[in-house]
């Protein structure tokens, strides 16, 4: 006989495993399924044509995604690590606001980015222009686009990555053993390559991998800026509008194979015994910049930066007071008003991508709040067989590039099944809503889980003893604890709903389009202005998400990664 | 109020046995303490009372009602957590209240309760506090509280005092010893510190390595140790090896090369080693010439051991060695 601890595990395992079986595993392994087919009979034919020399553009799509990562990990890096260093060790005027302003660009959703710095830095881009016309020039003097654009993109949007993880390692460093180095007679760089550089490498390489991966699963990018420059994740997108499912399921269980396997080598790497010692946190000392030329150059360097950093935000501001049709052949825009915002109200058809945007945000969030909380409540606190197991397939979906949970789902429900409940979902409105359910699961079970940790299982136990049955314990004790963690996760799955674009771009219909694929379109009509609209739109509800999950949880933006 | 009895407990985890062959009797309103080195099984003991865990043989009774299997929630009893446990997110009042609200009582008598109780710890004036703000004592008595006020038909203490100052452990002790007198609680107390052990309760249980070496009145355990480990965590002593020799019916003691008497009479048997336990304060000092059976002299001091000495087989669960 089951004792009650196990049957109360076993009920709550089974509405989990159902889910995670139905909605992530059960598509990866219809895409694995798909591409061993080839007219409807079992063959390896798909990854012969991959890897032979019949389709050298696949094989070239690969290695360009893996250089493209190993060029965006090394740019992001370098523009992540000294400002890091810079802003945790030296104290300079303004040196918190210059802090704050370092992690703007995860406000910024990619498509929306993206489109900013070819408005920006693009061949008929607004700097460029600029500069040839305050200098005279026959032409541009430059432009992004093809690698160098997809690298800048990637360096922008990624270094924050690396910023925020040295910055945390390096304020767990305990001053004192840098001290004892520097009284044993090393000599400053002594001090750095013995002591600090060793401390910190277990946040290097978790920010290379992680950049690695984002940019192996990176597709706005590409997808605006490559021209003729082939990768992975847009073959899959091209596979699929050219109706080669079969080798779009092949492309997708290449790049899954890559990105579990670093899912997997980083666990591995997270859960080897490090350095790091448990000594309390003790506040970071920072030198005072004292020599007054130093301090303004770091000052105007600062701002410089600061400038750099924010000209997308400010480009896609202004740019959403350009009305359709007064920027077409001139260099510069040239007439401003609230025309695009009105349409956005007044106009059904421009509101409705808001509409479902929301709606569908809003929805997916709920899921992975509630199954988010309990999952990461299974994991954390319960016991059972398979538990390991079960937390790789929980975190598969982060893992995953999001065009292969695109592609999955697609293979998956383009078909009745009995986790659609005997529906083909593929063209219907809820595709969508499931789709960012499936891929936000993971942002919630982490950020639960991390404070669940924290919580000591006598709280429980205490609660037991004092006669309260296991719902009400988890609901007037653990809940309200863990509430912060939750919600911080929820919120960012929010956000990262709003902005989502590339499984958006493979799984949308008329009727669900949400806002990305509307700046999409609207690109397409070459109606900027209104694509800047709604991607300040975007930009906005991040934003007032992220402060109310400051001001009213106490979470701040940077734990939230 | 309940009594307690724990008959025959074997408490396995995997292949470790954390509690083997236990069998003791509470009775109603008495302090009992578990005694005992960390990881000799006292805490999974008072677990399996409490209900956090099923014991892998044996059975669990309060009053005659088998309480084996039953749930935590399902068994009226009061704990107090080494590290309290107090619900961050509550007052001192939310906290107290819990047990009664989910007994699902009338607000006012809830409030009347919790303020009742809260003025037996002395804490009424911290009410609505939140617990983070409260001292360390403060929110022991906040934990104390929270178990008395549902009225436990046992009260369970897991090492309640050993994250307070001496100071502040000294005032608990009577604190809560206050407390148990005046509720009349049958009370379980785990503890590793002999000097609040032999204090406070009524019996003790010695536990070592999963064993449950001795069981009886504080006086007992310390005058008539049943074995060396007892007689050397209690108190201090001198611990010295002695023989029974049949022939001459007598100990004798190798180290002090000389007959021993005692009352009463030790385990006369040669049957495995024996030591003598000889508490300090049993040794009369003198500069001046003593006569009797167990006087030793060294140079012009004389050393009385009076009959004193008790006999102990040193047979039991050993984790260190002299």
């Amino acid at each position: 006989m089951l004792n009650a601890e196990k049957r109360k595990t076993l009920f709550l395992l089974i509405p989990i495993i159902l889910i995670l079986v139905g909605y992530v595993l059960y598509p990866s392994i219809e895409t694995l399924l798909e591409s061993f087919k080839r007219n409807g009979s079992m063959t390896l034919q798909n990854y012969i044509d991959f890897f032979g020399p019949k389709a050298q553009s696949n094989l070239e799509a690969l290695w360009n995604s893996v250089y493209i990562s190993l060029l965006s990990v090394l740019l992001s890096a370098c523009i992540g690590i000294p400002l890091a260093f810079i802003f945790t060790r030296y104290d300079f005027p303004g040196r918190s606001f210059f802090s704050g302003i370092a992690i703007m660009p995860i406000v910024l959703p990619s498509l929306v980015g993206v489109m900013a710095f070819m408005w920006l830095y693009g061949e008929v881009g607004l700097v460029p222009s600029a500069i040839r016309d305050i200098f005279d020039l026959e032409e541009v003097p430059f432009s992004i686009g093809g690698v160098s654009g997809i690298l800048i993109v990637h360096a922008y949007t990624m270094y924050p990555y690396f910023y925020m993880t040295v910055s945390s390692a390096l304020n767990n460093v305990d001053p004192s053993l840098e001290e004892s180095a520097a009284n044993l007679g090393s000599s400053r760089l002594g001090v750095f390559w013995k002591v600090t550089f060793p401390l910190l490498t277990p946040a290097l390489v978790a920010a290379s991998l992680l950049v690695f991966m984002v940019s192996m699963a990176s597709f706005s990018a590409p997808f605006l800026l490559a021209g003729g420059y082939r990768v992975l994740s847009l073959q899959i997108y091209f596979s699929k509008i050219n109706g080669n499912l079969e080798m779009a399921a092949t492309q997708s269980v290449i790049l899954s194979i890559i990105s579990i396997s670093f899912l997997l080598f980083m666990r591995w790497f997270q859960s080897r015994k490090d350095y790091r010692m448990g000594t309390k946190g003790i506040g970071a000392h920072r030198s005072e910049v004292s020599s007054p030329l130093l301090k303004w150059v770091m000052v105007s360097l600062g701002v410089v930066a600061m400038i750099v950093l924010l000209l997308p935000h400010a480009v896609l501001a202004i740019l959403s007071f350009v009305p359709e049709g007064s920027w077409t052949w001139q260099t510069y825009p040239t007439s401003f008003n609230f025309e695009n915002y009105r349409l956005l109200f007044e106009d059904p058809n421009i509101w409705d991508p808001v509409r479902n945007s929301l709606f569908m945000a809003f929805v997916a969030c709920l899921g992975c709040f509630v199954f988010g909380m309990l999952t990461s409540y299974a994991l954390v606190k319960r016991k059972f067989i398979g538990k390991n197991l079960l937390d790789i397939l929980v975190m598969i979906p982060w893992a995953l590039p999001a065009t292969v949970v695109g592609m999955n789902l697609i293979l998956a429900f383009n078909k009745e099944t009995p986790f659609s409940f005997g529906q083909v979902l593929v063209g219907t409105y809820w595709i969508l809503p499931l789709a960012y359910f499936v891929r936000f699961i993971p942002l919630v079970v982490r950020s639960t889980s991390a404070v669940l940790e924290q919580l000591d299982d006598s709280i429980e136990e205490a609660a037991q003893s004092l006669g309260a049955k296991w719902f009400y314990t988890f609901r007037r004790v653990v809940l309200p604890i863990i509430m912060p963690g939750v919600l911080s996760g929820t919120l960012l799955a929010f956000v990262q709903a709003v902005g989502e674009f590339p499984t958006s771009v493979l799984l949308y219909t008329l009727d669900n389009r949400p806002i990305s694929i509307e700046i999409m379109n609207q690109l397409r009509l070459f109606n900027l202005g209104q694509a800047a609209a709604f991607g300040m739109i975007q930009v906005g509800l991040i934003a007032i998400v992220m402060v109310i999950s400051y001001k009213f949880f106490g979470v701040k933006s940077e734990n939230t990664l | 109020m309940s009594s307690v009895t724990l008959a025959n407990i074997t408490k396995r985890f995997g292949n470790f046995t954390a509690v083997k062959d236990l069998d003791l009797v509470i009775e109603e309103g008495e302090f009992f303490t578990f005694l005992g080195p960390s990881g000799c099984g006292k805490t999974t003991t008072l677990r399996m009372i409490a209900g956090f865990y099923y014991p892998s043989e044996g059975k669990v009774k309060f009053n005659e009602k088998d309480m084996t299997t039953v749930s935590p929630e399902n068994r009226n009893t009061g704990m107090v957590f080494q590290n309290y446990a107090l619900f961050p997110h509550m007052t001192v009042y939310e906290n107290v209240a819990f047990g009664l609200k989910v007994r699902k009582k009338k607000k006012a008598e809830i409030k009347k309760r919790v303020e009742d109780v809260l003025e037996k710890v002395r804490l009424k004036p911290f009410i609505d506090r939140q617990v983070s703000q409260l001292s360390g004592g403060q929110q022991q008595r906040v934990a104390l509280a929270r178990a008395l006020v549902i009225e436990p038909d046992i009260l369970l203490l897991d090492e309640p005092l050993s994250n307070l100052d001496a100071r502040l452990r000294d005032e608990m002790r009577n604190e809560i010893l206050r407390l148990q007198r005046e509720y009349g609680i049958t009370t379980i107390y785990v503890t590793h510190d002999q000097v609040e052990a032999l204090t406070m309760s009524d019996r003790i249980a010695v536990f070592n390595v999963g064993n449950c070496q001795q069981i009886g009145t504080p006086t007992e355990i310390y005058n008539q140790p049943v074995n060396d480990f007892v007689a050397e965590f209690i108190g201090e002593t001198n611990l010295l090896d002695v023989e029974w020799k049949q022939d001459e019916e007598e100990f004798y003691s190798g180290g002090l090369n000389r007959r021993i008497e005692v009352t009463p009479p030790g385990p006369e048997t040669n049957e495995g080693p024996l030591k003598m336990s000889i508490r300090p304060e049993a040794i009369q000092v003198s500069e001046t010439e003593l006569t009797g059976p167990n006087v030793l002299q060294e140079r012009s001091i004389w050393f009385n051991l009076q009959e004193k000495p008790c006999i102990v087989s040193s047979q039991s669960m050993r984790v260190k060695l002299l």
